[in-house]
């Protein structure tokens, strides 16, 4: 290890001691209540305890104040985040994914007031390259004089002052900045999972077109901020198995049913271990999707496979508390529901398949 | 590919009961009616579950307390209580099989609804176990008139405690359980004390069926099966559980103290209490395996719905060769869990509890004896006598252990596939729909929530696993 990898080594832990103080003084235990919303107020609390622990600002380049590690930083947050409320990190990535695009695209007084918006709202269940149902922008002369159609499932939508979407500019996808207040701020949508992560759909007729600003034009722009944001999706799904393992084996060798600890049989244990050899293998993979180079499509490959594994797993991690584990007193059902819905973070895992075959060289060779 | 517009509940009965229809040249009073039924609650469920199952899913999501006593009232009013109550009581004498083909109508439309009606089922099937005659006749009258008056009369089974669930549902488990439920003898009845959880219906039901033990530490040995009746002192329903899905079907919490059951209100307290209990749960694991290929055929026809609405990079999702398969994998899926509930009903009905209703004697008896007769005082003063009660609670006894055992495992077994597979569709549609099915209002996030139930009641699929072990595997050993 040389001397800069030894610094930024250095700053990852600073980061994730941070983190963790954060985690077990402002998650720990509150999931639950997260998880009412939009029956429940959005929790703010949690937010500016992020905001006070510096996280929101955690991947910005160091001029801005943050650690200058950029999006992988973001992954390690999230898992930890995760492991107590995959929702919050769900909110969390919408923020990143946004305030990354800003950074790459915009000057310096754009950036300056994203990074005092938090959160930033984004789409995260968009997935590059399927640009049907995106709303539209018009423009003359860099500014925008027409935005119509719908930004759906816009993650942070309902309360955030600031959104990046992803719209078409002639058929061309592009990046776009735009500020959300009143008419143009959308009632949150009742999801499966992520709860604590609102989401809403902006109707951008609803939008002034002069707070509209297009930041990047073309599919590359999507594409990379996506691509930067896949070992974060896969750590959310990561996390969230880990959770529902954790929990079911503490419950295991608590609950007594027919005279003897549950987590003693046999039959209770290889499904203990299915899951263990899923997380385990998930881990070694993910550790190494965040080491710099490696390949965009194994990155999908990992998070469509961990996509995978954690809705497989969480359904056990709810089997192996029986009836408890399927009512709201207990945090399986919530993790069963958080993993299925981050399942489509970034896109659907089976339409993931596709992109990620399509890429194949060769394989769509005329023949 | 040819683009078309399938209509998702467009098979007929020879589709979809291919082995039941066959036998119309033999059984042909059987098979037409099974066909009528499917029809009748079809149409039920298009009109009067369909449209309201996201609403009752999103009320009650909202507010826990809440209940919708509409839907009961309308399904009592189509007689869907009384379904295998036997003619000789004023129900309509159908067969388990027909139960069960409502029951999956009903689930394919909303699962947490149709197990409204499930629910109530299994506790009259508890009821009915105990073969005391005139406790039996004089809850069937009373179903029957609540839905003559329009009000369902509707009964839980009380058996989940807080420390006890798959092990009171298993012999070899059984006597290490830590019941609670206590029933003390008392001059004229039981005493009952304890708590019961997870009650599907308690807040809607008018009966319990409650299972409770004289002595804790002997459970296997000691215990008995009784009715409470809703209000009765020393009973109270506490609250609802919230749930993840089947939200409007309330699972209860009951308290009994000092809660006084007569002897009249005894459904069994003699020693083949669990005998009893396994042949409860070889008829309603029929009924939970119908759910499941209603669930999974819900999943299956929403998936349909959204592969044919919407569109990816300019092309409706019906029209993709990839999509088409996973449609074709549901639909297999539900053909299997149904032909592993129908293959279950008819192995219950020849060896199971049913068998007693089923005999051609009753169901002879039933077809050709006017309703009018087993309404005359004489005739139901018989029927509910001691005597006829002791002759069906011996033939129920003296059914061989190998052909009780037969039914519980293809029960066990079939409850266990179609839950899984109602589980494998609910993902499947999940992964069709994308983000599309992640709303509340898509309908596809409710039936991922609806199905995981499944998986847990009336056994965890292990402990059906195991009972499919115990009842067929291992008494064919050789050793």
């Amino acid at each position: 290890m040389n001397r800069e990898e030894e610094e930024q080594e250095e700053i990852i832990q600073a980061v994730l001691s941070t983190v963790e103080r954060f985690a077990v003084s402002e998650l720990a235990g509150g999931a639950r209540e997260r998880d009412g919303y939009p029956h429940a107020d959005f929790s703010r609390k949690a937010l500016q305890g992020a905001a006070d622990a510096g996280l929101l600002l955690a991947g910005v380049p160091e001029v801005f104040g943050g650690t200058g590690l950029g999006p992988p930083v973001w992954a390690r947050i999230l898992e930890r985040v995760a492991y107590e409320d995959a929702g919050f990190a769900a909110a969390l990535l919408a923020h990143a994914m946004a305030l990354q695009a800003v950074l790459a695209h915009a000057g310096d007084e754009g950036i300056r007031a994203a990074m005092e918006a938090a959160p930033l709202a984004y789409p995260i269940y968009q997935q590059a390259g399927e640009w049907d149902r995106l709303p539209r922008v018009t423009s003359r002369r860099g500014r925008t004089t027409a935005a119509e159609g719908t930004s759906v499932l816009t993650a942070n939508a309902p309360v955030a002052d600031r959104a990046v979407v992803v719209a078409l500019e002639d058929g061309v996808p592009c990046l776009c900045l735009l500020s959300l207040s009143g008419a143009s701020r959308p009632e949150p949508v009742e999801m499966l999972g992520l709860r604590s992560c609102p989401a809403g759909n902006i109707l951008l007729d609803n939008v002034d077109p002069g707070e509209v600003l297009i930041l990047a034009s073309g599919e590359d722009a999507v594409r990379s901020l996506h691509a930067a944001f896949y070992p974060s999706a896969t750590a959310i799904l990561l996390a969230t198995l880990k959770a529902s393992l954790d929990y079911a084996v503490a419950y295991g060798l608590e609950r007594v049913q027919g005279g003897r600890i549950i987590a003693h049989h046999s039959q209770l244990r290889s499904m203990y271990a299915q899951m263990e050899v899923e997380h385990l293998s998930l881990r070694l993979a993910w550790e190494r999707a965040l080491e710099p180079g490696v390949e965009e499509g194994a990155c999908l490959a990992l998070k469509i496979l961990a996509a995978e594994h954690a809705v497989r797993a969480t359904i056990d991690g709810v089997q192996l508390l029986g009836g408890y584990g399927y009512t709201r007193e207990y945090p399986q059902e919530r993790r069963m529901r958080d993993a299925r819905q981050a399942s489509q973070l970034l896109g659907s895992p089976a339409r993931q398949k596709l992109a990620l075959i399509d890429c194949r060289p060769g394989l769509n060779d005329p023949r | 590919m040819k683009s078309v517009r399938i209509d998702p509940r467009g098979m007929d009965f020879e589709d979809g009961f291919p082995s039941l229809a066959c036998l119309d040249g033999r059984w042909p009073a059987g098979a037409r009616r099974l066909e009528k039924a499917q029809a009748r609650y079809r149409a039920f469920a298009d009109r009067y579950v369909r449209p309201i199952a996201l609403e009752v899913d999103r009320a009650s999501g909202r507010d826990p307390e809440y209940l919708n006593r509409e839907f009961t009232r309308r399904a009592a009013r189509e007689r869907m209580f009384s379904i295998v109550i036997p003619k000789i009581f004023g129900g309509q004498g159908g067969s388990l099989l027909e139960m069960a083909i409502m029951i999956e109508e009903l689930c394919a439309a909303c699962t947490g609804l149709g197990n409204v009606v499930g629910a109530h089922y299994l506790g009259y099937s508890g009821v009915a176990a105990g073969m005391n005659l005139r406790l039996l006749g004089a809850i069937s009258e009373e179903i029957v008139a609540g839905e003559k008056r329009g009000e369902a009369v509707i009964l839980t089974a009380a058996h989940t405690e807080p420390q006890a669930g798959s092990d009171v549902e298993d012999e070899e488990h059984m006597p290490g359980a830590r019941v609670g439920m206590t029933a003390q003898r008392s001059r004229g009845g039981y005493v009952l004390n304890g708590q019961k959880i997870f009650i599907s219906d308690g807040h809607l039901a008018t009966w319990h069926m409650v299972t409770a033990y004289r002595d804790r530490k002997d459970p296997l040995g000691s215990g008995l099966l009784a009715v409470v009746r809703t209000g009765q002192p020393g009973f109270q329903m506490v609250s609802h559980e919230q749930k993840m899905g089947q939200r409007a079907c309330p699972a209860s919490f009951l308290v009994f103290e000092d809660c006084f059951v007569t002897d009249e209100h005894v459904v069994t307290d003699r020693m083949v209490y669990f005998e009893r209990v396994l042949f409860v749960l070889g008829a309603s694991r029929v009924g939970v395996a119908a759910i499941g290929t209603g669930c999974a055929r819900g999943a299956y026809e929403k998936a349909l719905e959204i592969a044919q609405t919407e569109k990816r990079s300019g092309r409706f999702l019906i029209d993709e060769q990839w999509v088409r398969q996973i449609l074709a994998e549901m639909l297999a899926n539900v053909m299997v869990a149904r032909s592993m509930y129908v293959t279950a009903g008819l192995c219950e009905a020849r060896h199971g509890m049913m068998s007693l209703m089923a005999h051609p004697f009753m169901t002879g008896l039933q077809a050709v004896v006017p309703e009018s007769v087993f309404r005359m005082p004489a005739v139901r003063a018989c029927i509910r006598s001691e005597t006829m009660s002791r002759i069906m609670n011996t033939a129920l006894t003296r059914i061989h252990i190998k052909r009780r055992q037969r039914a519980q495992a293809h029960s066990s077994a079939a409850k266990c596939v179609a839950t899984d597979l109602a589980m494998q569709n609910a993902n499947l549609a999940m992964e069709i729909a994308g983000a599309a099915g992640l709303a509340q209002s898509s309908g596809v996030e409710k039936i991922f929530r609806d199905a995981k139930l499944l998986q847990i009641y009336e056994g965890t699929n292990q402990i059906n696993r195991k009972h499919l072990w115990d009842s067929l595997i291992a008494r064919t050993t050789t050793l």
